[in-house]
């Protein structure tokens, strides 16, 4: 049901600045269509960044609840999506930043086995230059598990803007916008998130 | 499978890889990765890591999130009536807290002024008899005797003036045939010289008191005044003659102790 409402809400394409004011004037209708139109967006990269269903549902519902709160407060010097994502991608560090402090670090791939084909099939991906397109490789489950057990040994903020890059597919200076951060540091950020990144998962699949 | 790489180089890379670099840079980088094999493999290497990535499955969000998140909304906004409408009685408590201190502190600050008033009146103002130029006591006058046996008289009064321990309280002058015993003291100390002075009445030929009355300046003359009814008038105030009207309020006992008065008994005679 839901889902199909996330379709017909996207396809409507309503402009975000009229929604906006009509989500100003307490319009449960555009609060709604808002929320339809980017809770799958939010959800993914709040999930990728804490690596949790249950949590990443309740930051979700958290964020959305301060953006309907705060949008009085919106003045419009970034986009509205920036701005959305900047509140989400805050309050999830945030939580990873408690999480940790208070040992509820979700993942932990130290000890856990993963089948050998997995593994096998990651590493040849890696290494293997003639090694067809990922999306090949998208049905073996397993794979995408250790993937995101080494997303979460990144630091937070190297986990952030691969996410943010990689999976969102924002741009260097939206990046920026979101983390309230230079663009220069979103360069060496990521240069060295992605390099992190590749040797976590050799060192995990030897 | 990696080695350390140039931080500089690495970054172009991954800036080559997300289309982040002009067109004269992106020729740099072409022309780096066809001369160096190892920039080369470690672009591919950059490339791989980020498609892996971007090739996670998309999550959707959970199917009753937007109720929840509707739900949520709701219960901030009741809250927050709640909270304001907390706050709003708080702060219409509060003005009327502040509304009452302020009428406390007004009515105080009046109390205080008037206390305050009152002090330094009584301490400044002048009584009123003074301001008149009466004497501040209760009965002042004049007693005219005349007689002819001043010498006998004048020693008995001497006398009684002793007896009665009232040397301090008397101030005598003597004018050749005239003798002035001016006497300030307590009623009760006058009416005990009055009583002895009673034993020499009829030596005396004439007697005439002289009561200072209201207003200042005004005398009531009483010829032919008795010891008795000296005594009686020395504990009445001052006569009004103003209104003409008798003073009607009695004086209370401890008013009539307490009070002071003033008499000069004025003799003339000869010997």
């Amino acid at each position: 049901m839901i889902g199909k409402n996330v379709t017909e809400a996207v396809n409507i394409n309503i402009d975000d600045a009229v929604l906006i004011e009509r989500c100003r004037q307490g319009e449960s209708a555009a609060i709604e269509r808002l929320i339809l139109k980017y809770q799958n967006r939010i959800y993914n990269v709040i999930l990728r960044i804490c690596a949790n269903n249950d949590d990443a549902a309740e930051l979700t519902q958290d964020t959305f609840v301060k953006i309907i709160e705060k949008i009085s407060e919106f003045e419009g010097r970034s986009s509205f999506y920036t701005w959305a994502f900047r509140i989400a991608v805050n309050l999830t560090l945030n939580y990873c930043q408690r999480s940790v402090r208070l040992g509820r670090t979700s993942l932990d791939a130290e000890n856990e086995e993963h089948t050998r084909q997995a593994k096998r099939q990651l590493k040849e991906f890696l290494t293997d230059e003639s090694c067809p397109d990922p999306a090949m490789l998208a049905q073996n489950k397993e794979m995408y598990e250790i993937l995101g057990k080494a997303l979460m040994k990144l630091d937070d903020a190297h986990r952030a803007v691969v996410i943010l890059r990689d999976i969102e597919g924002m741009n260097y200076a939206r990046i920026a916008e979101v983390l309230d951060i230079e663009l220069g540091t979103v360069k060496s950020r990521l240069s060295r998130a992605r390099s992190n990144l590749r040797k976590i998962m050799e060192a995990m699949l030897q | 499978m990696s080695q350390e790489k140039n931080p500089d180089i690495e970054e172009l890379l991954n800036s080559f890889i997300d289309g982040e670099l002009t067109e004269r840079e992106q020729t740099e980088v072409q022309r780096l990765i066809s001369h160096d094999e190892q920039a080369g493999q470690r672009l591919r290497e950059l490339q791989k890591t980020q498609m892996l990535v971007g090739s996670l499955p998309r999550a959707e969000a959970p199917g009753r999130l937007l109720d929840k998140i509707k739900a949520s909304l709701e219960r901030e906004k009741v809250s927050d009536e709640a909270v304001w409408s907390a706050e709003r009685f708080e702060k219409r408590v509060g003005a009327r807290h502040l509304l009452a201190r302020k009428v406390l502190t007004a009515a105080a600050m009046i109390g205080l002024v008037a206390i305050l008033g009152g002090v330094i009146y009584t301490i400044v103002a002048p009584d009123a008899d003074y301001r008149a130029g009466v004497p501040t006591v209760a009965f002042s006058g004049r007693l005219e005797l005349k007689t002819n046996a001043l010498m006998e008289v004048d020693a008995f009064i001497n006398r009684a003036i002793e007896d009665n321990e009232l040397s301090d309280s008397v101030i005598l002058k003597s004018h050749g045939n005239k003798r002035v015993y001016s006497i300030t003291c307590g009623r009760e100390d006058l009416n005990l010289l009055l009583a002895d002075l009673a034993d020499i009445w009829e030596r005396f030929d004439s007697s005439m008191l002289f009561v200072e009355a209201k207003p200042p300046g005004k005398q009531v003359v009483v010829d032919g005044v008795s010891v008795e009814q000296i005594a009686k008038l020395i504990t009445i105030p001052k006569p009004d003659l103003t209104t003409g009207v008798e003073p009607n309020e009695k004086p209370t006992r401890q008013q009539v102790k307490q009070k002071q008065v003033h008499l000069s008994i004025v003799v003339a005679g000869s010997e």
